[in-house]
């Protein structure tokens, strides 16, 4: 199964674009359509779930919008993953994240629509590099602050 | 220890829970998610009180577009964060926002709760409106980005790595 998916907005133009092409491909298509209009005629589609791990994990594709989220969410399950940023919304800091990720080889950016076709057919033979959640000493510093805020206080 | 965590919403939560879930259980933790985000509560693995918030700027909205947005949102958005804060009584406030973090931000310093504000992984470019505030403001304590090369730019930032 492939799954398309907007997340909590709406993207028409990508539903639009996977449903017509959704025929000449030999697998099912699953749309999450968000408060988008467009209604797919090519496949079964929903609007919004409480979560989609467990249709990421029957997926053998993911088509979605550029959310951060769904992103790692995506990633994180190991799944092939072409984004498509939304050109609709304001937020094209998106496309920063993107750019990044597919320049690392863990995703497919498809910034133009109409490249869709190429992009899929580029996902099913391409090695995608699998995501790790990256090594941070974040939460030791942090820790280490809050010890420095615990003991200030005790001092007052 | 009180943590009151901002998770907001999507992906800016994930990075919170990642912090999370490295912090471990030395911690009790309370948490803040935007209303119109319904999944974000359910991804939580350390249980805690959640409390919803008004998101101030809505994200399909510009700078200038989202002003008359703001002006309106803010004062509920403040009234909702000095309600938590004093509901919670954190002993310190972490968050990676969005734009909901700055009325914990603006109360945190006023009434002297330490707060860090980590910058979201997802700006490798440029940091957002939210960080910027709370970087040029001096709201927060501790002010992390995480993608090293921001330090040039923002020298009284720190960076510990990626969360995500």
């Amino acid at each position: 199964m492939i799954f398309c998916t907007v997340g909590t907005t709406d993207f028409d133009p990508l539903v639009q674009a996977v449903d017509a092409l959704a025929p000449a491909w030999d697998e099912v298509v699953l749309f999450q359509i968000g408060h988008g209009l467009y209604e797919p005629r090519n496949g079964p589609w929903f609007r919004l779930r409480p979560t989609l791990d467990d249709i990421f994990v029957e997926a053998s594709l993911v088509i979605s919008h550029a959310g951060f989220g769904t992103i790692i969410e995506v990633l994180s399950l190991g799944k092939p993953l072409i984004c498509v940023p939304n050109p609709d919304r304001y937020d094209r800091h998106q496309e920063q994240i993107l750019r990044r990720f597919a320049a690392e080889d863990y995703l497919i950016a498809c910034f133009d629509l109409t490249e869709l076709p190429q992009a899929v057919a580029l996902a099913r033979r391409k090695a995608f590099r699998p995501y790790r959640p990256p090594v941070t000493t974040l939460h030791e510093e942090i820790a280490a602050f809050l010890r420095e805020v615990a003991s200030r206080r005790r001092l007052r | 220890m009180r943590l009151l965590i901002i998770l907001g919403a999507g992906g800016h939560t994930r990075q919170m829970l990642r912090l999370v879930e490295l912090l471990g259980n030395d911690y009790e933790y309370h948490y803040v998610v935007a209303d119109y985000d319904t999944l974000s509560a359910t991804k939580i693995e350390r249980p805690g009180p959640v409390y919803r918030v008004l998101q101030p700027r809505e994200k399909r909205q510009g700078v200038t577009e989202s002003v008359g947005t703001v002006l309106r949102k803010l004062p509920i958005a403040f009234r909702q964060a000095s309600r938590i804060l004093a509901q919670a009584q954190p002993d310190a406030i972490i968050g990676a926002g969005p734009s909901l973090q700055i009325p914990f931000a603006v109360l945190a310093r006023i009434h002297r709760i330490p707060h860090i504000f980590i910058e979201s992984a997802s700006r490798p470019e440029t940091l957002t409106l939210t960080g910027r505030l709370i970087y040029h403001l001096r709201l927060a304590d501790r002010f992390y980005v995480q993608w090293e090369h921001h330090l040039s730019r923002y020298p009284r930032a720190r960076y510990a790595g990626r969360l995500l």
